[in-house]
């Protein structure tokens, strides 16, 4: 029959085949005849899409996607055969919100139980998307990509997910035009979700009826997040590229109560990237949150002018 | 098809305000990770995809979807592409024509429609909207070209690709052989890319 194959090449752009002629013309080698003509006649047919009335979708489904993108790794140029299990290196983690893209820990008590270990096999997806190596149509980018898809290698750096979602949920870098808060919760709560119980924490603060996000731009550069709940004594905060400290500093993290009294609750490594500390016991009847340089090791009292001094909600 | 549509000309419409070579570019920004750069490229194609999407599907919630997924798939893909070849555009096309006919399809299986009243129902879904719609250049020149074809070179492929229907559902609906619509699509297909160019600028 492969004779008459390439009578199909037509019907194949317009995507007019039923599945097994369309694997037929799809298995043919790259560079034969017919392939290429199959292939030159897919794009013509891309043509006709400009005979359609362009329709601008509602802007949640921005929204959706830019959540998405953001706990969604992209998948390696290399073509292989072999599905590919467990993470990819840290530094090779694409999204740019996390610039070179170290998670880092540093300072509170119940942080070991954190990031180094989320990574491997942690799948990151949001709510109404199929989980990332599930999608089961194929090739369509063999036409024009290299090589055939295989399942993604899933990316797991959760806390640099949860992060990059959450800034974007937020709209916090300004990349797009959404402010609502219910998403952002959303966006945090469905990564809580695939995180299992690593993510307790961030679970819990959700989940309280008294939760607040609060987000900040820090000058000279970087993003922070505070999430608490007073009623649960839970509360954490995340900073996103934050700029690197001199050598032998680091970012202290303070409560700060209405009278001016700081107590440490924990350092942030420095460099770009995102961080999350949890605050054990919660913000209490803390005031404000306050950022300061201080040695790396972390100072009793703040010996610097604080960066940020956020009022807690 | 009548003969007199309401061809409206818009010179500079906002659809197609990122030329070919922004939107590759922007491409090779998302290849590299780049969400903002993803923000942009959505911008600039959105509408486009999903009116095609829009019209395959026809179901707005599902052609949502469908759009969804298409340019998930773009930024899990988007280091794949060979931007090289400098056809982002038709290479995201391509992807969401493939996923609307497939979804079509899907429906159609569940739902096990008449098929010649799908298509006749289609077809008259279609003239409606041929008259009233507000054609871009592009359009213009993708329906001068088509005009261009035999009827039923015309036909076909406007049944095929627009209404996402297989070339056998095609042929059972125009009343033809099976080797005829084969063979009159990928003349009216050659035909079409000779006129119109292979691939976009």
């Amino acid at each position: 029959m492969s004779n008459q194959l390439h009578l199909l090449t037509g019907a194949y752009a317009l995507n007019a085949l039923d599945g097994d002629e369309r694997r037929r013309v799809e298995s043919l080698p790259f560079g034969h005849t017919t392939a290429q003509e199959a292939r030159e006649l897919s794009e013509t047919a891309a043509l006709l899409a400009a005979g359609t009335t362009p329709v601008a979708p509602s802007s949640e489904l921005k929204a959706r996607l830019m959540a998405q993108i953001a706990v969604t790794p992209q998948a390696d140029v290399a073509p292989s055969s072999s599905p590919v299990q467990g993470s990819r290196p840290v530094g090779e983690h694409p999204q740019e919100v996390t610039p070179g893209g170290e998670a880092t820990v540093q300072g509170s008590p119940s942080v070991g139980e954190h990031p180094q270990e989320v990574t491997p096999g942690g799948e990151a997806t949001v709510r109404g998307s199929r989980p990332v190596g599930e999608h089961p149509q194929n090739v369509t980018f063999g036409r024009f990509g290299e090589g055939r898809r295989r399942p993604f290698p899933v990316s797991s750096r959760w806390l640099a997910a949860a992060a990059a979602a959450l800034l974007v949920a937020a709209g916090g870098a300004g990349l797009w035009g959404l402010r609502v808060q219910q998403q952002r919760d959303e966006a945090l709560r469905d990564l809580a979700a695939v995180q299992g119980s690593r993510s307790a924490v961030i679970n819990q603060i959700l989940s309280a009826s008294d939760v607040k996000v609060q987000e900040t731009s820090v000058p000279g550069g970087g993003t922070v997040l505070v999430a608490h709940s007073r009623d649960a004594s839970l509360a954490g905060v995340i900073t996103i590229g934050m700029p690197p400290t001199a050598e032998g500093k680091a970012y202290e993290l303070w409560l700060i109560d209405a009278g001016g009294g700081a107590k440490p609750v924990g350092l942030v490594a420095s460099g770009d990237g995102s961080t999350w500390n949890e605050l054990a016991g919660g913000v209490g009847s803390a005031a404000y949150l306050g950022v300061t340089v201080e040695p790396a090791g972390g100072s009793p009292q703040p010996s610097t002018k604080p960066l940020l001094l956020e009022p807690i909600r | 098809m009548g003969g007199h549509e309401t061809v409206v000309y818009m010179p500079d419409r906002d659809a197609e305000a990122p030329s070919a070579p922004d939107l590759d570019e922007l491409m090779a920004r998302v290849a590299r990770g780049d969400q903002e750069a993803f923000a942009d490229l959505y911008d600039g194609l959105a509408p486009v995809i999903h009116g095609l999407v829009l019209r395959v599907v026809r179901d707005p919630a599902q052609s949502e979807e469908v759009t969804q997924e298409v340019f998930l798939e773009v930024w899990q893909q988007a280091k794949r592409f060979d931007a090289d070849r400098g056809r982002a555009r038709a290479w995201i096309t391509v992807v969401a024509h493939r996923r609307a006919v497939d979804r079509v399809r899907a429906a159609q299986a569940a739902t096990d429609r008449d098929l010649r009243e799908g298509i006749r129902e289609y077809r008259e879904s279609y003239d409606d909207v041929e008259h009233q719609v507000e054609v871009a250049l592009e359009s213009e020149r993708v329906h001068k070209a088509l005009e261009s074809l035999t009827e039923v070179q015309r036909q076909a492929i406007r049944l095929a690709y627009y209404g996402g229907y297989t070339y056998a559902e095609v042929a059972d609906a125009l009343g033809l052989p099976l080797g005829t619509v084969k063979t009159r699509i990928r003349d009216g297909m050659i035909r079409l890319r000779d006129a119109l160019g292979g691939s976009h600028e």
